[in-house]
């Protein structure tokens, strides 16, 4: 049986994209841009799932969905709620979410807060830390597009300027619901991932 | 009595500095003298030694443009007292130039610092006069009204590798911290600002001998979000929100120090059903802070069952914000003039029975950490934090009164119905980290005895009006209000000035931990890396605070 389908169903950032905070930036690394490319390339291909790769799918991404470990890592005042999720009450842990307190640790890193321009360079040095496959979830207004403070010196315009970012959760902050609803849809996401894109 | 005394140090100061000085005093009896700059250490020396204003209670400034002056304003305090005196100092905008007070006060250093980050004023003397909370490389001082490079890009590399690139040479504290001894056998630690145990994003650079810390910078500024800035573009009812999101942990006391500030100014009565309203959510605030604050303490030290549970009341106080306005963390409820609008039916009874169940709630936690053995090791006899310490670096809240003084603004200058509540203000001995611990919870039997008489106040007085007649386009005519409180973090200042439009001229928070951390270096200094963490524990730092 074959299934066709794309790769990545991730925003490859246009160019235009970042040309806000300029591209050519260091921060806004060389790297970047090149995965963005290599995903193009790869989105252009269409994978075949024949019998071999199929079951080897779903087991990898069963197991990797099943313990999604986030980096312990509170930006502001949306670390609290996040603190609030995995506490008793919402019990992050029944999804196997389980902080770690180390990037080396972390599948996905919960950018919960206010990204501002002097933390930037080191969530960037934090996201290549951690090891593939690795995601991000902007947490909250300010980290999908700098929030209420938009209008600020000192604030970068969203997570994703930064970091590839795959689930964003609307709220300021958002309610711990909203953030495992984010959870959620970012196992579903890895479900229909395959092993020859090897995450990211 | 405030006022005569006002009068009479404004004829003293007259007497002695003549033209040098134009002492006004406000309808509050506080005293304000205009101070030309080349006088201005002088009058701070004097005022500080003759006057005993010991306290450095805050130092920002305000850029006028029109008058092409820069005001840097001194706020000085007696706590004993307490007695509160403002020195303005007006500089040339372009040259803005003055004296550094840290001679005077230590507490200065970061203060002066951060207006010399805002307002490029250069403080003469200062011993480290760089950026605190920007990075090195930003261009212009953004709280001068003409300050236009909004979009500036990010600093290239992280600050801290720019350090270690110039051999501690950088240009932020970190330099100072290879000046002690036995140079080979330094080790130099970075904390943060990514860690589990520096409460958001904080960086504490700590100097090892062994395990001993000889030294440790803080760097603060990675949650700089211009707040203050940002609330000059909005009117005056939509700052309140911004408010919440500086202590997110205490939203309501931060409402509570806008919404007075701004009512002081514009000469609105709030109805007393609002008030007393305002009262009882301000200390379910201080509430579930110190909740947060006990739990951080047994996380901070290896015990992770105590967080869970001050989390099981922190959601309970959550569901009645929840019943009040919608809101968990940020509830927004005040407003100008008194609240969003009157308690839903069910809030009352749900606090009666939270109130009931508390004190189990407390014993538990007395059972599970306070009485723990080795907690209480690890806590007890940690840092000495001295009166005189805590005076020189402006140290409020539960780790002022840690050391035995008594200085709490809900008593010694009561604001909103604190006067009529029958409450007692815990203090502490020996300014140890326990101290700092045992505080908190003693502060929170004292908010539930509030409320308790909150809600008798209510219930008396029965139904009425929550909100006071405010025009829908507030313009409150040009001045100036400043108001603090008693947050669970410390004395919470808020400085509005208005130039009569729709907008804040100028907001200034007074963040009571960016204050008190200063002290951090000289309570560690001498203490294990393990105790260390107790110490920073006992903060109860938001970085959303320090930083804004």
């Amino acid at each position: 049986m074959e299934v066709e389908r794309t790769v990545s169903e991730a925003k490859v950032p246009e160019k235009g994209d970042t040309a806000q905070m300029s591209g050519e930036g260091p921060v806004f690394c060389v790297q970047e841009h090149l995965q963005a490319a290599n995903r193009g390339v790869l989105q252009r291909i269409t994978v075949h799932r024949n019998a071999l790769i199929a079951p080897l799918d779903l087991v990898f991404n069963w197991a990797r969905k099943s313990s999604i470990w986030p980096l312990g890592f509170g930006l502001a005042c949306c670390a609290i709620e996040m603190m609030a999720t995995s506490m008793a009450r919402y019990d992050f842990d029944r999804f196997g979410v389980f902080f770690r307190a180390t990037p080396r640790q972390a599948d996905l890193m919960i950018v919960a807060g206010t990204l501002t321009k002097k933390m930037a360079p080191t969530l960037k040095r934090l996201y290549e830390q951690m090891s593939s496959p690795k995601y991000v979830l902007a947490m909250g207004s300010c980290a999908i597009s700098g929030g209420p403070f938009r209008d600020s010196y000192s604030v970068v315009l969203g997570a994703d300027l930064v970091v590839p970012v795959d689930v964003y959760v609307s709220g300021c902050p958002p309610r711990p619901e909203a953030l495992i609803e984010g959870v959620l849809r970012l196992r579903e996401k890895i479900m229909k991932e395959t092993v020859v894109s090897r995450g990211r | 009595m405030k006022t005569q005394d006002a009068e009479k140090k404004k004829a003293a100061l007259t007497k002695q500095f003549g033209e040098a000085v134009t002492p006004t005093v406000d309808p509050d009896g506080v005293l304000e003298v205009v101070v030309a700059p080349p006088q201005a250490p002088e009058v701070l020396k004097i005022l500080h030694k003759e006057y005993d204003f010991h306290q450095l209670h805050d130092l920002t400034a305000v850029d006028y443009i029109k008058d092409n002056q820069i005001t840097v304003i001194y706020r000085l305090m007696n706590i004993e007292k307490p007695d509160m005196l403002v020195v303005k100092v007006p500089l040339d905008r372009n040259q803005p130039e003055v004296a550094t007070a840290t001679g005077i006060w230590p507490a200065a250093n970061w203060l002066e610092r951060e207006v010399y980050d805002y307002f490029g004023v250069k403080f003469v003397g200062h011993p480290n006069l760089t950026r605190i909370m920007l990075w090195e490389g930003f261009e212009g001082h953004p709280f001068r009204k003409d300050f236009r490079a909004f979009d500036q890009e990010p600093p290239e590399i992280e600050p801290h590798e720019a350090y270690l690139a110039s051999g501690f040479e950088g240009p932020v504290d970190l330099r100072d911290v290879g000046s002690g001894n036995g140079a080979a056998r330094k080790l130099i630690i970075n904390f943060g600002p990514q860690h589990p145990s520096m409460h958001g994003i904080f960086r504490a650079a700590v100097e090892l001998d062994g395990e001993t810390i000889v030294d440790m910078k803080p760097i603060v500024g990675y949650l700089h979000r211009g707040l203050e800035k940002v609330a000059e573009m909005r009117t005056w009812a939509q700052v309140i929100p911004y408010t919440d999101r500086t202590d997110y942990l205490a939203a309501m006391n931060n409402n509570h120090a806008y919404v007075l500030a701004v009512e002081k100014l514009a000469g609105i009565e709030v109805p007393l059903r609002a008030e007393i309203i305002r009262v009882i959510l301000a200390e379910l605030g201080r509430l579930h802070s110190h909740l947060m604050a006990i739990g951080c303490f047994g996380l901070d030290l290896g015990a992770i069952t105590p967080f869970l549970y001050v989390w099981r009341e922190r959601e309970t106080i959550y569901d009645l914000l929840e019943m009040v306005s919608g809101g968990r963390l940020f509830p927004t409820y005040f407003r100008i003039g008194g609240v969003a609008r009157d308690l839903p039916e069910e809030f009352i009874p749900r606090l009666k029975k939270f109130l009931k169940e508390m004190p189990g709630h407390i014993e538990q936690y007395n059972n599970i950490l306070s009485g723990n053995e080795i907690f209480q090791k690890r806590l007890r006899g940690v840092a000495h934090l001295t009166k005189e310490m805590a005076l020189r670096y402006s140290v409020t809240g539960p780790m002022l009164r840690s050391t035995g003084i008594n200085y709490d603004v809900r008593k010694a200058d009561p604001y909103s119905l604190y006067s009529r509540f029958d409450f007692e203000i815990p203090l502490g001995e020996n300014g140890d980290a326990w101290d700092f611990y045992w505080l908190r919870i003693l502060e929170m039997w004292q908010s539930m005895r509030i409320i308790e008489q909150a809600i008798a106040y209510l219930e008396e007085t029965g139904p009425g009006p929550v909100q006071a007649k405010v025009p829908k386009t507030l313009k409150p005519p040009a001045g100036e209000a400043y108001v603090h409180i008693e947050s669970p973090k410390g004395d919470l200042g808020c400085y509005i000035v208005s130039d009569g439009g729709t907008s804040p001229y100028r907001f200034r928070w007074r963040p009571p931990l960016f204050i008190n951390l200063q002290s951090l270096p000289e309570l560690v200094r001498g203490w294990k890396i393990a105790d260390f963490i107790a110490i920073f524990a006992g903060y109860d730092a938001v970085m959303g605070e320090v930083d804004r």
